[in-house]
């Protein structure tokens, strides 16, 4: 490794990034194979199996439960934001809350979207539009029921714990970037009772989350939930494409173990 | 066309970023620290955008007597006192209005509000080391394992807690997470590139 580092840097290029550029190399035509796999088993009226996540199983039952009790769901985008380091994990939940608002316009049960971002929530109120429109029901979209809380995390879970204590809600679905202002706002879902699907990419949250809800989403399962609730075949290509390059990776560390221990 | 062109201009920008990555070339680093200052000036425009919702919600809120609307009147009222002298000044936020309010309002409630999590972490580590299911029986032994290996008590029993408590943080515990950042990686990773590629375009109804 470290005659291909030289070899490297005396091509003026750096290890880190001739790795990166390997392995998007490597993912971008599996993903295309994967995609491509999905779109023609949708085609054929099948669709691919998935690895079973039990938390967004409860998804469409929450949905439901708001439909019929005539009380919205609040979905958290966390108090990440689009342009700094938790851009992916903002979007991840965008694209749940795209999906989930689509079928919220099918069960006439609007959601209550909160984000600690201003482009993200322009951006949801965005996906929230289109969402109604698709389901032909453009007059149930109400701009207000995506709320900018505030920017500060502390703030942000100041007002959704209010809005999680005083308004009348059916379910809490918090999908983002969390940091440990998290907890105030899985704490009051567990008080007021309100069913909780949550997920976390940061591990130091994870025990957080943990000790909210039955059924966590940890880690890169966040970035899954959109393609179990859509399942469009691009979502769920790419979470195949996810798995097969994830053990592949496995496979890599396990052979440099046995490499490294052998010589 | 409504979609193909904000589709086409989020590949391009995110092309032309990705390549200035991997490029050590001045022209695409000049793009790139251009593209850099526009999400700047964007991420402003959305913050005004974002304080017309806030405005606006809350005083749907007052106007409909919604449960706690006197407390909207507090939020818009010190919106704009923090807003105007800030606004009015030109050391904006370094305006001794503005600082005074952050110092001596802002930041102390900040700190209240996190001074909560002491307490509600209990409550969790309560419900957490409750046993639902056998994965919980290790949660538990691992918790009690690591509270005594931190804490004088712990090491005044048996001095050994302090190395088993070591070696949980160092190796199961190490292992677990670096699992987790290894998948989150991946998904970061191929979220980036169906968005990248326009498979995903979440910016474009």
């Amino acid at each position: 490794m470290q005659v291909i580092d030289s070899l490297l840097t005396n091509a003026s290029a750096d290890l880190t990034r001739t790795l990166m550029g390997a392995l998007l190399l490597l993912l971008i035509p599996t993903l295309f194979f994967f995609i491509a796999r999905a779109r023609s088993a949708q085609r054929a009226g099948k669709t691919l199996p998935l690895r079973s996540i039990p938390a967004l199983d409860t998804l469409p039952e929450a949905l439901g439960r708001a439909a019929e009790s005539d009380r919205p769901v609040h979905i958290s985008l966390g108090t990440g934001a689009v342009g700094d380091v938790s851009t992916v994990e903002s979007l991840a939940g965008l694209l749940l809350l795209d999906r989930l608002a689509q079928k919220a316009a099918t069960y006439d049960a609007h959601p209550i979207v909160t984000t600690a971002d201003a482009a993200l929530m322009l951006a949801a109120q965005d996906r929230l539009r289109g969402a109604y429109a698709r389901q032909g029901v453009p007059a149930g979209y109400d701009s207000s029921r995506v709320r900018l809380v505030a920017p500060d995390r502390g703030a942000y879970a100041a007002g959704v714990t209010d809005i999680l204590n005083h308004e009348p809600l059916s379910g809490n679905v918090m999908l983002g970037a969390f940091g440990d202002e998290y907890l105030l706002m899985g704490e009051a879902s567990v008080r007021n009772g309100l069913p909780l699907v949550a997920g976390a990419a940061d591990p130091n949250v994870l025990s957080l989350v943990y000790s909210t809800t039955k059924e966590p989403l940890l880690g890169e399962e966040i970035f899954a939930a959109a393609a179990y609730v859509g399942r469009l075949p691009a979502h769920v290509g790419s979470l195949l494409a996810q798995d097969w390059m994830r053990i592949l990776l496995v496979l890599v560390i396990i052979a440099g173990v046995v490499v490294s221990s052998v010589s | 066309m409504k979609r193909t062109i904000p589709t086409v201009i989020a590949m391009a920008v995110g092309l032309v970023v990705l390549l200035d990555l991997f490029v050590d070339n001045p022209l695409l680093d000049a793009i790139g620290r251009t593209f850099a200052d526009w999400a700047v000036i964007l991420a402003a425009v959305a913050l005004i955008l974002g304080l017309i919702n806030m405005m606006g919600v809350h005083i749907k809120r007052i106007r409909g007597r919604a449960n706690g609307w006197p407390y909207s009147i507090v939020l818009i009222l010190a919106l704009w006192v923090v807003a105007v002298p800030g606004l009015l000044d030109t050391a904006g936020p370094r305006n001794p209005a503005v600082a005074w309010i952050f110092d001596n309002v802002q930041y102390p409630l900040q700190a209240a509000i996190f001074a909560l999590l002491a307490f509600f972490l209990f409550s969790a580590a309560y419900r957490a080391f409750r046993v639902r299911r056998w994965e919980s029986a290790f949660f538990v032994v691992a918790g009690v394992l690591v509270l005594l290996g931190a804490t004088p008590l712990g090491s005044a029993i048996w001095p050994g807690f302090a190395d088993i408590r070591a070696w949980i943080v160092a190796a199961p515990a190490m292992a677990g997470a670096r699992g987790i950042i290894l998948g989150v990686a991946l998904a970061t990773v191929v979220t980036g590139l169906r968005l990248l590629l326009g498979i995903d375009r979440p910016y474009a109804e």
